[in-house]
């Protein structure tokens, strides 16, 4: 079974869809859901989890700027020193 | 729509205070020369300053439902006209719109396999329509979503009957040829549709086609023997004649997709009969 398979993309996009449920409810706390994570890290290849880490990443970041709850130091690093 | 609602400020101010407060002659004159009248105090037997009090008591306002319907008719009518005209305008800068992306340097002449072995190039495909997508089998996940709404705009342009002298062809390009044999673009392509056809070549192939659609492709960092492809997501629209017509990119859904091919076909048809 290969990323060919429509069935083990399905499996592998619901472990994703179940851990990054748990880490919603946790609020990131990566620790509460190792279980979920290993389930994902075997049903996916290793260039996916990268992959959709970084996706998870960026998502929370974009939902961050839009709603301004991004920390002074990162803006301040996209900004610029501007502000002093 | 601005320019409605500008044009209808304008009518209303004008129109309704003309016809609901409207002055008699004698006050016309005299308000309209108010320094004649302080200068000339002494000989003002001509121009009045205000009005004998018996003109007073006929200046009332003169409303009735004549004018207040005569008013809004007039009103009404000129808002329909004027939107008339902006329908008329915006649908014309529409097509000049689509003119001016079909402009653009963008397709040309492609030689590659399809996931049935076939060789074949752009000029078999002339007299139908293509939507063109590339992506590669190893993809996480843009590439089946995209595909999926591929399948989807796909099954909803094939409904129309009228659409069978130029066929709508829907066509998935692999940027992945090393490991994209025609075997796994085969298996691939038909969990979405049958009616898919996929292309895949050598690097020189692929690469070429790429440089003439200006389609951006590059080989991440590999994992063992595994790697993601970063490549652009965009859907591209060649017309019968083998001419890029527009693209469409994530923002727009099947439905939105599917209804501006229509557009353009029909615009085809019109243009080819």
């Amino acid at each position: 079974m290969s990323v060919i398979d429509k069935k083990y993309r399905e499996k592998c996009w619901l472990t994703r869809d179940d851990y990054w449920k748990c880490l919603d409810k946790n609020k990131e706390e990566k620790e509460k859901c190792l279980q979920l994570r290993q389930l994902f890290e075997s049903s996916c290849p290793a260039t996916w989890v990268t992959h959709f880490d970084q996706k998870r990443e960026y998502d929370i970041f974009k939902r961050q700027l839009a709603l301004g709850e991004v920390e002074t130091d990162k803006l301040k690093s996209i900004k610029g020193p501007s502000k002093s | 729509m601005s320019m409605i609602s500008h044009l209808f400020s304008i009518r209303a101010t004008t129109c309704l205070t003309r016809n609901i407060l409207r002055p008699t002659p004698i006050r016309l004159l005299s308000s309209a020369s108010p320094s004649a009248n302080k200068a000339t105090n002494a000989n003002d037997h001509i121009l009045p300053k205000e009005l004998p009090s018996s003109e007073k008591r006929k200046a009332k306002f003169n409303i009735s439902w004549k004018t207040v319907s005569v008013t809004f008719i007039g009103a009404a009518s000129l808002i329909a006209f004027i939107y008339f005209l902006d329908q008329r305008k915006m649908q014309k800068r529409k097509v000049l719109q689509r003119a001016a992306v079909g402009k653009m340097a963008i397709g040309g002449p492609f030689s590659l396999i399809t996931h049935e072995r076939k060789p074949v190039t752009d000029k078999d495909f002339r007299g139908q329509w293509l939507l063109i997508y590339f992506g590669f089998t190893h993809c996480p996940d843009i590439c089946p979503e995209e595909l999926e709404k591929l399948s989807e705009i796909t099954d909803l342009l094939r409904r129309d009957k009228s659409t069978q002298k130029n066929p709508f062809q829907p066509v998935f390009v692999s940027v992945d040829p090393e490991r994209d044999t025609p075997e796994l673009v085969s298996t691939y392509i038909k969990d979405y549709s049958p009616h898919f056809i996929g292309l895949t070549g050598t690097r020189e192939q692929v690469a070429e086609m790429c440089k003439h659609y200006r389609v951006y492709f590059s080989q991440g960092p590999k994992v063992g023997d595994d790697y993601i492809v970063d490549h652009a997501i965009i859907m591209y629209l060649i017309n019968p004649n083998g001419e890029f017509v527009d693209y469409y990119g994530r923002n727009k859904n099947a439905k939105e997709v599917a209804y501006a091919i229509e557009q353009h076909m029909n615009t085809f048809k019109e243009s080819n009969k």
